[in-house]
């Protein structure tokens, strides 16, 4: 009984610090970010062309995971034009809970307030839509995934394929027919916003060589912190199997 | 040779440590992708195979360590599809490696059945040896019953193809009037995987440094807590696995509101009757293989 005692002493005790050190460090990181606001710009801009330069790889499709947070419309819209801005063609947002989805419009409308006159941003919020190539501008294409989109949609190519008791198909057409539907590429980056890794149903199917960063807070992510990602996944060495 | 199970590889400080981890909420299930044995041969000037090696005995360990903490369920990835892609010269070295482990569980069959461990191999196993084949079924079928501790072997396995398995067990219901079109659905295709008897994993870790989950359980992997290390997987130790499980604890505590537990719904006597169907077929195929 007694030494029962200890060990739950000692766990809560070790609960107890570590909740403190994290509140520790979180305070030091406001203040680090709230210093690091006023270098001078010239240090500023020698450094974004610094670390652009060490970018060997750049992905084809980043994919942002939210959890219960709430995702602000202004870091989204901050993340659409640094995808604009460091050329990369495909963004998706996920949050599960489906409130993006709901408020799409709006994302759309402040966006569309701060964006160049000459980008084309495509949002593929309609399955049906037709996609027009040949603009002159930066592009880039946007697509909010729910639930939906996820084990249900293979639910649902499984029924069809079940109608005409098709069972003749590899991996390969599996992906193709799935990707008919989904219209972009399997995501290469996956940026994680929480204290943890965790997917909330994210789509399967599509995630399997994605590169998972953990963001933290999305409030917290600036334009530092996204080139700190991109510069990683361009170190990231991909030997599928070998 | 090399034991399933590791002697005495728990101090009586990590004996104690255990014991206070285990005062708050633990894991039912925890899966590892174990990667780095390579490298970790490269950094110590061994051979590739002792490297694979070091990597095994460091599984039994782990293995130990999950028993100590009152983890009921490991799931290991031991060897991708993908793997086949290496040189003969490897992949000949893994089989060898694998034939050699499984040989030895068998040997191993009185402690298995006393500890009450229940081994099951997760994959397309009809990309294996046939021999191999035999004595991994032996070694299911041997311990089938056994509730006390289960390790699922990830070989020969990736997720997609697990999925199709899957996708292509429910079409041939369909095709045999076993199920109907409407008794398609997410739940369904669950328990069609080669992994439908685990429930979820709650952590996975995966070693070596890499971030991407590359073809392993993602259909399962929906709500798990995942992490990522740079330690090599032969240098692994307790303390990772106790940082780990500390850390689950706290998001645990962060996240009780929204808990992401399926919603165990009535399943129609039907789709019963099929699943049944598959499992006694799948069965009856590993008993004529042994």
């Amino acid at each position: 009984m007694k030494s029962a005692n200890i060990h739950t002493f000692l766990y809560v005790l070790i609960h107890v610090i570590y909740t403190i050190f994290e509140w520790l460090y979180g305070a030091l990181v406001i203040c680090f970010n709230f210093c690091h606001e006023f270098l001078p710009t010239t240090d500023k801009s020698k450094y974004f062309r610094e670390e652009l330069q060490k970018i060997t790889k750049k992905p084809t499709h980043l994919t942002v995971i939210f959890g219960a947070e709430e995702p602000p419309f202004k870091e989204l819209t901050n993340l659409i034009l640094w995808c604009l801005a460091t050329q990369i063609s495909f963004i998706s947002f996920y949050d599960y809970k489906g409130n993006l989805k709901k408020h799409e419009e709006q994302l759309q409308y402040e966006v569309g307030l701060q964006k160049n006159e000459t980008d084309h941003i495509t949002w593929h919020s309609n399955p049906k839509i037709v996609h027009k190539n040949g603009y002159l501008g930066r592009s880039i294409h946007v697509k909010i995934i729910t639930k939906e989109d996820g084990k249900n949609s293979i639910v649902n190519l499984t029924k069809k394929l079940a109608v005409f008791k098709n069972k003749d198909f590899s991996i390969e057409n599996f992906s193709e027919m799935l990707l008919a539907q989904y219209e972009f590429p399997d995501p290469d980056v996956g940026l994680v916003c929480g204290q943890t890794i965790r997917l909330y149903d994210y789509p399967p199917w599509q995630m399997r060589i994605t590169e998972f960063f953990k963001l933290g807070s999305i409030q917290g992510i600036t334009f530092p912190k996204f080139l700190e990602v991109l510069v990683r996944y361009s170190k990231c060495e991909q030997r599928l199997g070998k | 040779m090399m034991s399933w199970f590791a002697e005495e590889s728990i101090t009586t400080f990590q004996k104690f440590c255990i014991n206070v981890i285990k005062c708050g909420p633990i894991p039912k299930h925890i899966a590892f992708i174990m990667d780095g044995n390579r490298r970790y041969a490269t950094k110590t000037n061994v051979q590739k195979a002792e490297g694979h090696l070091k990597g095994f005995e460091k599984l039994a360990e782990c293995l130990e360590w999950c028993r100590e903490l009152g983890i009921r369920e490991v799931t290991v990835y031991a060897f991708s599809i993908e793997n086949f892609k290496r040189s003969k010269e490897e992949v000949e070295t893994l089989m060898g490696l694998a034939r050699e482990k499984f040989q030895k569980l068998l040997e191993e069959k009185d402690r298995l059945m006393k500890e009450g461990v229940c081994i099951r191999v997760i994959g397309n196993l009809s990309l294996l040896p046939e021999d191999l084949q035999e004595l991994i079924t032996k070694a299911m079928l041997l311990t089938k019953d056994n509730n006390r501790s289960i390790l699922n072997v990830a070989f020969s396995y990736t997720s997609r193809d697990e999925i199709i398995h899957s996708i292509k067990t429910v079409i041939e219901g369909v095709t045999n009037d076993d199920i109907s079109i409407d008794d398609i659905d997410e739940e369904l295709l669950s328990s069609c995987l080669y992994m439908h008897k685990s429930p979820n994993p709650d952590i996975l870790i995966r070693t070596s440094g890499e971030v991407r989950l590359s073809d392993f359980l993602l259909w399962q992997l929906s709500g798990t807590e995942i992490y990522f290390t740079d330690v090599l997987w032969p240098e692994f130790c307790i303390w990772h696995l106790l940082g780990c499980v500390f850390k689950y604890q706290r998001s645990v505590f962060s996240s009780k509101q929204l808990s992401h537990q399926k919603s165990n719904s009535e399943r129609s006597p039907i789709v019963d009757a099929f699943l049944q169907k598959v499992e006694n077929t799948r069965l009856t195929r590993s008993i004529i293989k042994a």
